[in-house]
């Protein structure tokens, strides 16, 4: 088994942080992680004299030349590591890069990448896989033969893509920079299944999952979370007495990781149970908002329609056209040459919409080009019918279409002559006029106003169960000007708005007054409220409030890359936690990996864990000491790092069950109990 | 019952208490209420034709009703296109917040 670290910095760039490199601290890096080969990766360069120095300090180990790349427009990073015995040629290709990346935002193509490295074959390449910024799909397809393994942010993703089979074999490394000062060493190596050190045998052994692992022994299924903690990629599970540094380990985890989900000790125990209700139905509201949009979209698209017509616009211009067309005949005793023109009183021709009928030409096409359902199409209608009544609507667009520029045409003229003729005639012109828009217009606002009235029935619009609890939405309307003002969130005045709520045309007129984004107008006509009921469908009471919050959390934890629980049974009784969240911490575990701290047997033993750590303070003549024992729960014996054992029933009853003597006191408790039953 | 006629060499319009009035006393009151009348699937329009030949000795009710014969001819002639497109008009939406009080 060797160690690896392919990925780590030992120049600023203009990629960086500005840092200070300081072999020193690299050297120390090395030897406290017992690494077996690094690669030097700086952005967009390599420094030859610097890789020698350090390769020369570092001689008990194998030290790689390498350089981390933008590639492709999103500027994904790639690793390209050759064998020290090219050194020379290396150096030379990194310069081109160099001179090609000046910029943070410089990359290179795909083809300049190619061209700068020619045989790629010779290189280990590594892409940043599940790491952002990530490399090009399309780029990795390409190179997909020379590319054998990709660099992963997290254990989770380390996870996820060991058990994915389509996946690239995943290498989790520490990206460090190795900067004076820094003496927080990071964990993030990958174990390679390997003897001899050499880019092929690299390659050779990342081709194989099986023998990619983050621990020496225990394969992908431990991982190391602190220098000297072990932890499973499952479920972990700390015990131990008071002050034996359980959430001290916590601590120290979440302040080594970034993407952690940590969920303190009482943190969702509730203080104020007004407040916290304000708050659990506001923070509901946010994260449903997604519901109440789907269920607005198709109104929304109305408010979109419609907001800009106005029906004292649509008047107006009748009054117009009427008044100027009176007047107009009214003075056809003074008319003359030019306002005697059939033109001057002539108006513009209709432009007919053809999306109709560009509709049906698609909707012919899909029967056409439908390849799935051609057997059943053709069943009921022929191909040769289809293809001529197609040919027919295309024959229409063409006239129609045709027909549409001419009078568009005309109408130009037509308003040129007209403004000419009428530079030349005290006679009136008669205002134009659109019926057709003037109807639709009016149409679309009765419709609209139905839809108003429709959707302002007060109804359940969703019900879903969530982890034993139902989550329901129910529209409401608004009952005043504050609920609008609450629901905007900004210092705006809806007073005025409001008085006009019940006329849906008049309110959206006024609503268009207020400085609110267009887009929004459509929240503002009846409110969508979530509420969470218990299983039996009544109101959650604040402790099933705390439930639902703690259940949503762990759910919420598969967005992060490790879950830390401390203490659950602080805040919650044993049958929910048995019941409940015991199994969708197992559940989740699949996914990611979690580690809880706890005194109570509910959690600790029945939840089954991968993996238990037992946390001791010892009091010796030198002082405190904190130890940790860890194993398999089936293991008959614990053990420290330093080789020290203990039983595993000594460990479990003293943390959760306060020891031997309690639990058979407890027992035997029980079993007089039991016994007044038979 | 004809909405728009020529008798006597006179234009009319029918106004909304069923009456013939000269068409130069049309206002647009009257104009929206004829245009719902040509839209609406249950009612026929009916007017008298106008073309060179009818005899409209008023020349002032010439050009008034020539203009409005022709404009409410166009949308006549747009009717179907008009239903169509109102029946599609916001079907997704009605049908979803349709109010079903059981």
């Amino acid at each position: 088994m060797k160690k690896i670290d392919l990925h780590i910095h030992t120049l600023s760039t203009i990629s960086d942080a500005d840092f200070c490199f300081d072999i020193d601290i690299l050297d120390s890096y090395v030897r406290t992680r017992k690494i077996d080969v690094i690669a030097i990766t700086n952005h967009n360069l390599f420094n030859l004299e610097q890789y020698k120095t350090i390769s020369s300090r570092l001689a008990y180990i194998t030290v790689l030349p390498g350089i981390e790349i933008n590639i492709g427009e999103n500027c994904g990073h790639i690793l390209v590591i050759s064998s020290s015995a090219n050194i020379q040629d290396f150096s030379q290709r990194c310069l081109e890069v160099q001179q090609k990346i000046t910029q943070q935002h410089d990359y290179l193509s795909l083809d300049d990448f190619k061209q700068i490295f020619a045989d790629l074959h010779r290189y280990l390449i590594i892409p940043h896989y599940e790491k952002k910024p990530s490399v090009d799909k399309r780029i990795l397809r390409d190179l997909h033969d020379v590319i054998y393994c990709g660099e992963v942010s997290s254990v989770k993703k380390f996870i996820y893509c060991q058990k994915d089979n389509d996946d690239l074999t995943p290498v989790l490394f520490s990206d460090f920079r190795a900067c004076r000062g820094n003496v927080s060493f990071p964990f993030q190596q990958t174990f390679l299944d390997i003897d001899e050190i050499s880019i092929n045998s690299i390659k050779l052994c990342l081709k194989d999952k099986s023998k990619v692992s983050l621990t020496e022994s225990e394969g992908h299924s431990m991982f190391f979370a602190l220098p000297d903690l072990k932890l499973s990629t499952g479920l972990n599970v700390i015990i131990g007495g008071r002050s034996s540094g359980k959430t001290y380990t916590l601590d120290q985890i979440y302040e080594t990781y970034e993407n952690i989900k940590y969920i303190k000790q009482f943190s969702l125990l509730e203080r104020d149970p007004n407040k916290a209700e304000e708050e659990f139905t506001s923070k509901l509201n946010i994260q449903q908002s997604s519901i109440a949009k789907d269920y607005l979209s198709e109104f929304s698209d109305v408010v979109e329609d419609v907001k800009d017509i106005s029906l004292t616009d649509n008047e107006r211009k009748i009054e117009k056209y009427i008044s100027s067309l009176l007047k107009h005949a009214s003075e056809c005793e003074r008319s003359d040459a030019f306002s005697q023109c059939s033109l001057y009183a002539e108006s513009e021709f209709q432009i007919n919409d053809l999306n109709k009928l560009k509709d049906l030409i698609q909707a012919m096409e899909e029967l056409l080009d439908s390849t799935q359902y051609k057997s059943i199409i053709e069943k009921h209608i022929s191909r040769d019918i289809l293809i001529s009544l197609y040919e027919d609507l295309i024959r229409t667009h063409i006239y129609e279409n045709e027909l549409v520029l001419k009078k568009r045409w005309i109408n130009e003229l037509v308003s040129l002559i007209q403004s000419n003729l009428q530079s030349n005639t005290a006679a009136t012109r008669i205002e134009d006029i659109d019926f057709y828009e003037i109807q639709i217009n009016r149409a679309k606002i009765k419709k609209y106003e139905k839809i108003v009235n429709n959707l302002r029935m007060p109804r359940n619009i969703y019900r879903k169960e969530l982890q034993g609890f139902i989550l329901v939405a129910k529209t409401n309307t608004f009952n005043g000007a504050q609920e609008l003002k609450n629901k905007c969130g900004k210092q705006v005045a809806f007073s005025d708005a409001f008085k006009s709520y019940n006329n849906p045309y008049e309110y959206l007129q006024k609503l268009k007054d207020i400085n609110i984004e267009e887009t929004t107008y459509y929240k503002y006509f009846m409110d969508v409220e979530f509420k969470i009921l218990n299983q039996y469908g009544y109101p959650v009471s604040g402790g099933e409030r705390a439930e639902f919050n703690l259940l949503q959390e762990i759910n919420d934890a598969l967005q992060y890359d490790l879950l830390l629980v401390d203490e659950p049974e602080s805040s919650f009784d044993n049958l929910f936690l048995k019941e409940r969240v015991n199994a969708l911490l197992k559940s989740i575990s699949q996914e990611l990996p979690i580690v809880v701290v706890t005194h109570s047997s509910t959690v600790g033993a029945s939840i089954k864990p991968d993996f238990m750590i037992y946390t001791k303070r010892e009091i010796t003549k030198l002082g405190i000491k904190y130890k940790r024992y860890s194993g398999v729960p089936s293991n008959r014996y614990l053990m420290s790092n330093d080789g020290e054992t203990m039983l595993n029933i000594e460990a479990t009853l003293d943390s959760l069950e306060a020891g031997e003597k309690a639990y058979k006191d407890r027992s035997e408790k029980y079993e007089t109990l039991r016994s007044f039953e038979g | 019952m004809k909405h728009l006629e020529v008798s006597k060499g006179k234009g009319y319009f029918l106004d909304s208490k069923g009456d013939m009035v000269e068409i130069d006393k049309i206002t647009k009151e009257d104009i929206l209420r004829l245009l719902d009348i040509v839209t609406d699937t249950e009612q026929i329009f009916e007017m008298d034709p106008y073309d060179d030949k009818t005899e409209l000795k008023n020349e002032a009710h010439k050009i008034i009703y020539s203009h409005i014969y022709k404009k409410i001819s166009e949308l006549i002639e747009n009717k179907t296109r008009f239903h169509d497109e109102s029946a599609s008009m916001y079907k997704d939406a009605l049908a979803k917040y349709k109010y079903n009080s059981d």
